[in-house]
C-alpha cells in the first residue's frame, strides 16, 4: 500500500528541511523515497500548503507503573469531572491528571504523539509497566528502568567492585526489565529514606553504604557510556524543590566529569534562597550551564495551573512535602529494597508566591537555553501538569505578548522576582519541531522516529497553520501511526497499538550468578520471574511489536 | 500422561504469590512441593485431578458442549439490559478480555472481595497511607505488630518468607525481632520463631479493636489524657506504642479480610495516622495485606483501563465509581441487574456464589429471573443456580498469566503447567463480545 501525502510543507529538522514544500510517501508503515517503477500510488491525499512534522515524541512522561494507579486508586475524584464515554472505535475511560491507559493512547494520538516513554520504571515493577504501557493504543512506549537506591547496586559499591562488574549489573537490569534507558532518582536517597535520612546532598554519605549521590551519578553516567546506551543516565537530581537546590544541580553537572546526563524536570532543580522568602529563580545560571556543557541536556517539568497529582520514585521529597499536597492526602512506600514511591496531589495556584515562579522558572529556563536540541518540552506528566496542557505551553512559547498577558495575571511578587517579561524570544516552528521530534529521538537512540526521512516509520502530523499555535498542535489534521491514519481533525479514526522500544545492551551473563543467590536470600521472588521475556513483551503488547535499537554512542564530550 | 517438572512456578492461591514452587504432573495428578504450603498442595492438586475429557460446561447443570454452553451464553448477554460481572477471581489477562466485554455490554463491575478491600481503599481515598512490600519486611522491621489478624490463616507462608529468614540485611539476625499479636489470633505456629521465641500476644476481642487502634494512635500522638480510665490492657497498648517509636523499622501489619466489621475503615485510619505520627521521628510503614483471589490483579487492570477501583459501572457508557451504589449484594437485593458473569477461576474452593434468590423474587425482576453464566475453575462444585457453567483454564496450572502480589508492586509471571484444552477468561469474553456482534446492549 503506497500512500502520497501530497504538497505539504514539510518541517524535518533531522533533514533540515524548514518548510520545504514536497510530497511524502508512505509504503506499508515505512516513509519511502517515492514509488518504484511503475508501483501504483494506491492513496493520495492533498495537503498543499499544510505543515507537516514526524510524529511527536514525549521523551518524559508517566505513563505506566504502580505509582499512576496509585494515582487513580486514591484520586477518584481527578476523574469525575473528565469522563470519557465509548464513542466509535473508542472505549470508555477517564481523563485529567491520571487519565486511564486508554484515553492517554487516544489523546496522545489526536494530538499528533506518536510516542511517549515511562521515566521511572522500578525494576521490580517492570511487569506492570509494561502490562500499562501495552493498554495504552496507538501510540509506541518505552521506559527508563530506575537504579541508584537499590541496595544491590549500593552492595557493590560499597565493596569496591569494578565499573565493569557494575555495568553487568546495569546491562542485566536494562535488558531484563525491557527498558530503553536508565534512571536515577535521588540517588541513593530513596534508600536511605528508609534508614530513616530525611535529606540527602550530592555529597553526603549514605548513613548505611557510605557511597554518595555524586558517586552513584558518575558510576551510572560511566556505565551507560560503556555499555554504549544512547540514552544519557536520565538524572532526578538531589534536593528536588528544596531552594537552594540549584547549586545541587550545578554540581551534578559537574559530577559526570564530562559523561553524558540529561537532567530530567530540571525546573524543579533550579531555586535559588534570594528574597523575603527566601525563594527565587536561578533559571539563568542553570541555563547558562546546559549552554555551557554540550554533554548536558535537560526537559523542563514545567508546571501549569490547575489540579494535578505528583507521582514521583522520590519517597523522600515526596514524604517531605506531602503536607503541601492538595487535597490532602498522599501515599508513601518503600519497595522491595529496590526504590520507592510517593503520590501527591497538589494543585498549583497563580496566584501563590512559589508556584507562579516555579511557572516563570520553567518558562525562563525554556527561552534562555539556545540550543533546542538539548531542552525538550514536558511538564513531567502529570507532576507539572498532564500532557494535555502541551498546545498551550506551546503557545507559551512561540507568542511573547500571548506569554506576557499571562505573566501580568500570576502572583505579583513572582513576577517581579522573574526576568521572564524582558526575554524576547519567541520559538520557531523549526525549534518547536527540533524539541518535540527531532532531539528526542536522537537523544533516545531511535533511528527511524522524529524525521520524516525515507527509512523512517511513516509516524507523519499533518496540521493546519494558524495565528494560535495552541489550536495548531490541539488537534492536527491528520495523524498517522506506522502510515494508519489514526486521528483526523481531533477525532480517532482507527485504533493501532504501538511498539516497545528497548535496547539490548551486552554485558557479562555471569553477572546473574551473584544476583540469582542474593534474589533467593533477601528476596521475596525468584530471579528467573523477575526477568521479562521478549515473548512476554509480545504476549502483553496487544500486537504491538518490539523494537530494539542498537546501543552505540558517540565519544564522551567533554 | 507424561511426568514433567517444573520449578520456581509462582502460586495463585493467595495473594503472597510465592514462586519458589516446584510441580510435577505425574499420571494426571499435579503435586506441588518445594516451598507449597498446604493449600497451594491442595489447589494445584484438585484442578490437576479434573480429568481432560470429563465434563466442563454445563446448561442448567446438565454437561453441554462448550461450543453450545458459549451460544447459551451470548444469548443471555445479549438479551441482558443490566449485567453484573461479579466474583472476578481472574488475572491480568482475564480481566484484560472482561473489561473489553463490560465496556461493549455497559456492565457493573464487582469483586468478590470488595467488601474487605474497601476499607483499606476509602483509607487511601481519605488521608492516604505509608506502606511497604514484603522484601523490605524480610530485611528491615524490628519490631512487626499483625493487628486483628493471625496473618497466617490467610497467608501461610508469611512468617517463613517474610520473617524467620537466615540472614535479613538490615538485622543482626532475625531472632531479634520482636513480633506482636493484638487480637485473637487462632493460628501462632508459623510466627514462633526458629528458636522458639514465642510471639506475644495482647488479646483484645474483635469488637474492641476499633478502640484498641485509635488508643495506640493517641498514645503515639501523646494526645491522651493522663490518666484514661479504660478496660483495655492499657500499659500493653502503651509497651508497644513505645516499642514502634523506638524501632527502626517497625511493619504494622493487618488483613482488611479480618477486620470484618462495620466501618473498619475507621480502625485502619487510626492505625496508618499513628504510622505517619511515627514518621515524624523513625520509620514505621504499614502492611495491608490481600491480592487473593486475584483482587488486586483485576482491580489492576480496572484502575488502569477505566480510572477507577471496582463497583464501577459502565453501564452509561462511561466509567462511574460508586462503592456503596454498585455492591453484588446490594443490586441482588434491588433486583437491579438482569443477568449475572460470575467469574471465579482461581482456587477450585472459592467460587464464593452469590444469592440470586433475592433477584430472581424481586418485582421489578422478568418471571425467568436473572440467569447466572458461572466462569470457574477446574475442580469446582458445580454450580446449582448457574444457567450456564463453563470450566476456564486457571491461569498457573492450564494457562500462562500475571498475578499481582499482596503488596501491589510485584506482578508474577504465571505459568502454563499442564495441557488441557480449557478456555481463558480472556477468549470466553472474546468470543462472547465476537457473538454479540453490532447488536446494541
Amino acid at each position: 500500500m503506497l500512500t502520497l501525502l501530497k504538497g505539504g510543507k514539510i518541517v524535518d529538522p533531522t533533514r533540515k528541511l524548514s518548510s520545504v514544500s514536497g510530497d511524502l510517501f508512505m509504503r506499508d508503515g515505512w516513509i519511502v523515497a517515492g514509488p518504484n517503477p511503475g508501483e501504483r500510488i494506491d492513496e493520495e491525499i492533498d495537503i498543499t500548503g499544510r505543515v507537516v512534522m514526524a510524529g511527536a515524541i514525549d521523551m518524559h512522561t508517566h505513563i505506566g507503573g504502580g505509582k499512576v494507579n496509585i494515582a487513580r486508586n486514591m484520586l477518584p475524584e481527578d476523574h469525575r469531572f473528565d469522563p470519557v464515554h465509548r464513542a466509535g472505535l473508542c472505549r470508555s475511560g477517564c481523563g485529567h491528571a491520571a487519565p486511564s491507559t486508554l484515553t492517554t493512547g487516544y489523546r496522545y494520538a489526536a494530538m499528533g504523539y506518536t510516542a511517549g516513554f515511562e521515566p521511572a520504571m522500578l525494576p521490580v515493577n517492570a511487569r506492570q509497566a509494561h502490562l500499562e504501557m501495552g493498554d495504552t493504543p496507538i501510540i509506541d512506549k518505552g521506559a527508563y528502568v530506575m537504579l541508584g537506591s537499590d541496595d544491590f547496586l549500593l552492595r557493590l559499591m560499597r565493596e569496591g567492585a569494578s565499573q565493569e562488574r557494575i555495568n553487568d549489573y546495569v546491562g542485566f537490569t536494562i535488558a531484563s526489565s525491557q527498558a530503553l534507558g536508565l534512571k536515577v532518582v535521588n540517588p541513593g536517597g530513596i534508600s536511605d529514606f528508609k534508614f530513616n535520612r530525611r535529606a540527602l546532598d550530592l555529597d553526603e554519605a549514605h548513613s548505611h553504604y557510605n557511597v554518595t549521590a555524586r558517586q552513584i551519578v558518575h558510576t551510572l553516567a560511566r556505565a551507560l557510556h560503556e555499555l554504549k546506551v544512547p540514552h544519557p543516565l536520565h538524572i532526578h537530581a538531589s534536593n528536588l524543590g528544596v531552594p537552594g537546590n540549584f547549586q545541587t544541580t550545578l554540581d551534578t553537572i559537574t559530577g559526570a566529569e564530562g559523561f553524558p546526563i540529561h537532567l530530567t524536570h530540571i525546573q524543579f532543580h533550579s531555586y535559588g534562597t534570594e528574597g523575603d522568602r527566601k525563594f527565587s529563580s536561578e533559571a539563568a545560571k542553570i541555563a547558562e550551564a546546559i549552554n555551557n556543557n554540550p554533554h548536558v541536556s535537560a526537559d523542563v517539568g514545567q508546571i501549569m495551573f490547575g489540579q494535578t497529582v505528583t507521582c514521583s520514585g522520590d519517597s523522600m521529597t515526596q514524604h517531605r512535602n506531602a503536607g503541601f499536597g492538595s487535597p490532602k492526602k498522599s501515599v508513601i512506600m518503600d519497595i522491595e529494597c529496590d526504590a520507592g514511591c510517593g503520590v501527591v496531589p497538589f494543585k498549583y495556584k497563580d496566584k501563590n508566591f512559589v508556584n507562579a515562579l516555579q511557572w516563570a522558572i520553567g518558562l525562563e529556563i525554556f527561552l534562555r537555553v539556545e540550543d533546542p536540541w538539548r531542552i525538550f518540552l514536558t511538564t513531567d506528566h502529570p507532576n507539572g501538569a498532564p500532557f494535555t496542557s502541551y498546545p498551550h505551553l506551546i503557545r507559551l512559547l512561540m507568542d511573547k505578548t500571548f506569554r506576557n498577558d499571562a505573566l501580568s495575571r500570576i502572583n505579583p511578587d513572582a513576577a517581579a522576582m522573574s526576568t521572564l517579561g524582558s526575554i524576547d524570544r519567541e520559538y520557531t516552528l523549526d525549534e518547536i519541531a527540533i524539541m518535540t521530534r527531532s532531539a528526542p529521538a536522537k537523544i533516545l537512540g531511535l533511528k527511524d522516529c522524529g524525521h520524516l526521512g525515507p527509512g523512517a516509520r511513516a509516524d507523519v502530523v499533518v496540521y493546519k497553520e494558524d495565528s494560535d499555535p495552541e489550536k495548531m498542535f490541539t488537534a492536527p489534521e491528520y495523524v498517522f501511526k506506522n502510515g494508519t491514519m489514526v486521528a483526523k481533525n481531533g477525532d480517532i479514526v482507527a485504533v493501532t497499538w504501538g511498539d516497545v522500544h528497548v535496547v539490548k545492551p551486552q554485558f557479562d551473563r555471569s553477572i546473574e550468578k551473584p544476583l540469582g543467590e542474593y534474589f533467593d536470600r533477601h528476596l521475596t521472588q525468584k530471579l528467573g520471574n523477575f526477568r521479562i521475556s521478549d515473548d512476554e513483551i509480545r504476549d502483553i503488547t496487544n500486537g504491538g511489536g518490539l523494537r530494539v535499537h542498537a546501543c552505540e554512542r558517540d565519544g564522551r564530550t567533554v | 500422561m507424561a511426568t514433567a517438572s517444573l520449578t520456581d512456578i509462582a502460586c495463585p492461591f493467595c495473594g503472597l504469590a510465592c514462586d519458589d514452587l516446584s510441580l510435577n504432573d505425574s499420571s494426571g495428578t499435579l503435586t506441588a512441593s518445594g516451598g507449597a504450603c498446604s493449600r497451594a498442595q491442595f489447589a494445584f492438586q484438585k484442578i490437576g485431578s479434573v480429568r481432560s475429557d470429563a465434563a466442563s460446561s454445563w446448561i442448567e447443570g446438565k454437561p453441554v458442549t462448550l461450543e453450545q454452553a458459549l451460544t447459551k451464553a451470548i444469548e443471555l448477554m445479549a438479551a441482558a439490559q443490566a449485567p453484573l460481572f461479579g466474583g472476578l477471581a481472574t488475572d491480568v489477562l482475564g480481566m484484560r478480555g472482561l473489561m473489553e466485554l463490560a465496556d461493549r455490554t455497559g456492565a457493573i463491575l464487582d469483586h468478590m472481595n470488595s467488601e474487605s478491600k474497601l476499607r483499606n481503599l476509602r483509607t487511601v481515598q481519605d488521608a492516604g497511607w505509608i506502606t511497604t512490600t514484603l522484601s523490605e519486611v524480610r530485611n528491615r522491621a524490628d519490631v512487626i505488630v499483625c493487628f486483628g489478624t493471625d496473618v497466617s490463616s490467610r497467608f501461610p507462608r508469611f512468617f517463613e518468607r517474610c520473617v524467620w529468614v537466615e540472614q535479613p540485611m538490615f538485622l543482626q539476625d532475625s531472632e531479634h525481632r520482636q513480633v506482636i499479636f493484638i487480637g485473637e489470633p487462632k493460628n501462632l505456629a508459623p510466627a514462633i520463631s526458629p528458636r522458639g521465641q514465642q510471639p506475644e500476644v495482647i488479646a483484645i476481642p474483635q469488637d474492641r479493636l476499633a478502640e484498641a487502634a485509635a488508643l495506640m494512635r493517641g498514645l503515639v500522638a501523646g494526645s491522651l489524657p493522663f490518666k484514661m480510665k479504660t478496660d483495655l490492657p492499657f500499659e500493653a497498648l502503651k509497651s508497644v506504642a513505645e516499642r514502634l517509636q523506638a524501632a527502626h523499622y517497625g511493619v504494622v501489619v493487618w488483613a482488611a479480610a479480618d477486620l470484618d466489621w462495620a466501618h473498619a475503615e475507621l480502625t485502619i485510619q487510626a492505625l496508618t495516622a499513628m504510622i505517619g505520627t511515627l514518621n515524624n521521628t523513625t520509620r514505621c510503614v504499614g502492611m495491608p495485606l490481600g491480592g487473593s483471589d486475584g483482587d488486586f490483579s483485576s482491580d489492576a487492570v480496572m484502575l488502569w483501563q477505566s480510572g477507577y477501583p471496582f463497583r464501577t459501572s459502565l453501564a452509561s457508557g462511561t466509567s462511574q465509581y460508586d462503592p456503596v451504589m454498585h455492591a453484588t449484594e446490594r443490586i441482588l437485593a434491588e433486583g437491579e441487574t438482569d443477568c449475572v458473569l460470575w467469574v471465579a477461576g482461581l482456587d477450585p474452593d472459592r467460587i464464593q456464589v452469590p444469592n440470586l434468590r433475592a433477584v430472581t423474587s424481586h418485582p421489578s425482576v422478568s418471571p425467568e429471573g436473572c440467569p447466572m453464566i458461572a466462569l470457574t475453575s477446574a475442580g469446582a462444585d458445580l454450580v446449582s443456580e448457574a444457567a450456564v457453567q463453563i470450566t476456564v483454564a486457571t491461569p498457573g496450572v492450564d494457562t500462562h498469566g500475571y498475578l499481582f502480589r499482596a503488596d501491589k508492586v510485584v506482578t508474577l509471571p504465571l505459568r502454563k503447567a499442564i495441557q488441557r484444552s480449557y478456555p481463558t477468561v480472556a477468549e470466553i469474553a472474546q468470543h462472547i463480545l465476537v457473538g454479540l456482534g453490532d447488536k446494541t446492549c
